[in-house]
């Protein structure tokens, strides 16, 4: 686990302190971090826009480019959470029909692209929020355990510990999904 | 530590795949340039910033006890301007020392009472952080209840900076207002919310120097403006 953590691709030295720039450079990222924290296709748009809005807003604080995702992080994960929460307080929490979303082009491939998202997905949702985090963070998106430390605002040991758990967690769910799949 | 299973791993690769599509990009892009154009979004009933803990409903009760309490109480007709009563805002807020150094009604008296206007006669003062320390009830108690109309829709909007716009507001509008403390603390909160630390710490210090020993100020120190 160390691994994953520790041979991740780093940072760019310098990075454009530019919204624009930032948006074209990291609106990927910021996209598969809200999905994967939970915001549904129907709000990933909105989602999108909130974190860069206050990205546009807090611009002048971020003094250590080398930090920019950390730092985008910690702003997605709140607007995560308050779609999350929104939803809740609307009923909308299931996700949209399948039939609703893009498909690939491929069909076979789409399906099981599709399929494999919608697993992970539910499996993510049983993970309580910190363990989703660092999991999200360090298995999807490989950021270092020093950069999921600082956008989390803990320290590394408990980065550590909190991965582990939540690849248990993970692992445990996606064994029950699957025994529900027919 | 353990790694991920062969198919547990098949999953988050598969996610790493995944590219906001591209005309999905363009439109985020034109939406949020929009938006930056029109400025901040108008506060919602309820939003994320509800979450915050502001006791504003326990304000607004005791409030509106405060209110009535001094509709109902006599009016002296020899005082042309009615005296400014220093009440608690909440029932906690008896711990504040501006509070305990005056003689205040209590916040929930049983049947109507008597302002006594020279024990309750509160001298303005002249500095601007001592002025901060007179919390009054307003000759008018809807004021009173407009400011916490005006925090709550602060405290419920739907963006940090539509929270912050409407605390501007509360400021302007109630330079001296009696839930002057509440506003500073939930404008602390929503900094610490927004990434602005140094803002909220100096917010913070605000608290402290013009409430000091009241609720607000303790909760201040529970936020961002104190602990990283």
């Amino acid at each position: 686990m160390e691994t994953s953590l520790q041979d991740s691709a780093p940072q760019a030295a310098t990075e454009p302190l530019d919204l624009e720039a930032l948006y074209h450079r990291h609106a990927d990222f910021v996209w598969r971090c809200l999905r994967r924290l939970g915001v549904r296709d129907a709000n990933l748009d909105d989602a999108v826009q909130e974190v860069f809005l206050v990205v546009h807003r807090r611009l002048g604080d971020l003094h250590a480019p080398e930090g920019v995702r950390s730092w985008l992080f910690a702003i997605a994960f709140n607007v995560a959470r308050d779609h999350r929460r929104a939803a809740q307080r609307k009923g909308l929490a299931e996700p949209l029909p399948e039939t609703l979303r893009d498909p690939l082009p491929d069909p076979s491939q789409a399906l099981s692209q599709r399929e494999d998202l919608r697993l992970l997905d539910a499996a993510l949702d049983t993970l309580d929020d910190p363990r989703r985090a660092v999991f999200v963070l360090t298995e999807i998106e490989q950021l270092t355990a020093p950069e999921i430390a600082s956008a989390l605002g803990v320290n590394l040991n408990t980065v550590y510990s909190r991965l582990r758990l939540a690849r248990a967690d993970f692992e445990r769910a996606v064994a029950r999904l699957r025994r529900r799949t027919p | 530590m353990t790694e991920l299973s062969p198919d547990a791993r098949r999953l988050v690769d598969a996610a790493r795949q995944e590219r906001l599509p591209l005309d999905a990009r363009e439109r985020i892009l034109e939406g949020l340039k929009t938006r930056i154009a029109q400025g901040p979004p108008p506060p919602t009933p309820r939003g994320p910033l509800a979450a915050l803990k502001v006791p504003l409903g326990l304000v607004s009760a005791a409030l509106v006890v405060a209110g009535v309490v001094a509709l109902r109480a006599p009016r002296d007709n020899t005082h042309p301007q009615p005296p400014s009563v220093h009440v608690p805002t909440t029932t906690h807020m008896a711990s504040s020392p501006s509070v305990v150094a005056l003689p205040t009604p209590p916040p929930a008296p049983a049947g109507p009472a008597r302002v006594e206007a020279p024990a309750t006669r509160v001298t303005a003062p002249a500095s601007g952080a001592s002025e901060a320390r007179a919390p009054r009830l307003r000759e008018d108690p809807v004021g009173v209840l407009e400011e916490a109309a005006l925090l709550r829709r602060a405290r419920s909007a739907s963006s940090g900076a539509g929270s912050l716009a409407l605390l501007d507001g509360y400021d302007r509008r109630f330079p001296r207002g009696a839930l002057q403390a509440e506003a500073w603390l939930l404008r602390v909160r929503v900094l610490c919310m927004e990434h602005r630390p140094s803002e909220a710490r100096r917010w913070g210090q605000r608290v402290l120097q013009a409430h000091p020993g009241s609720p607000a100020a303790t909760a201040v120190g529970a936020t961002c403006a104190v602990t990283p």
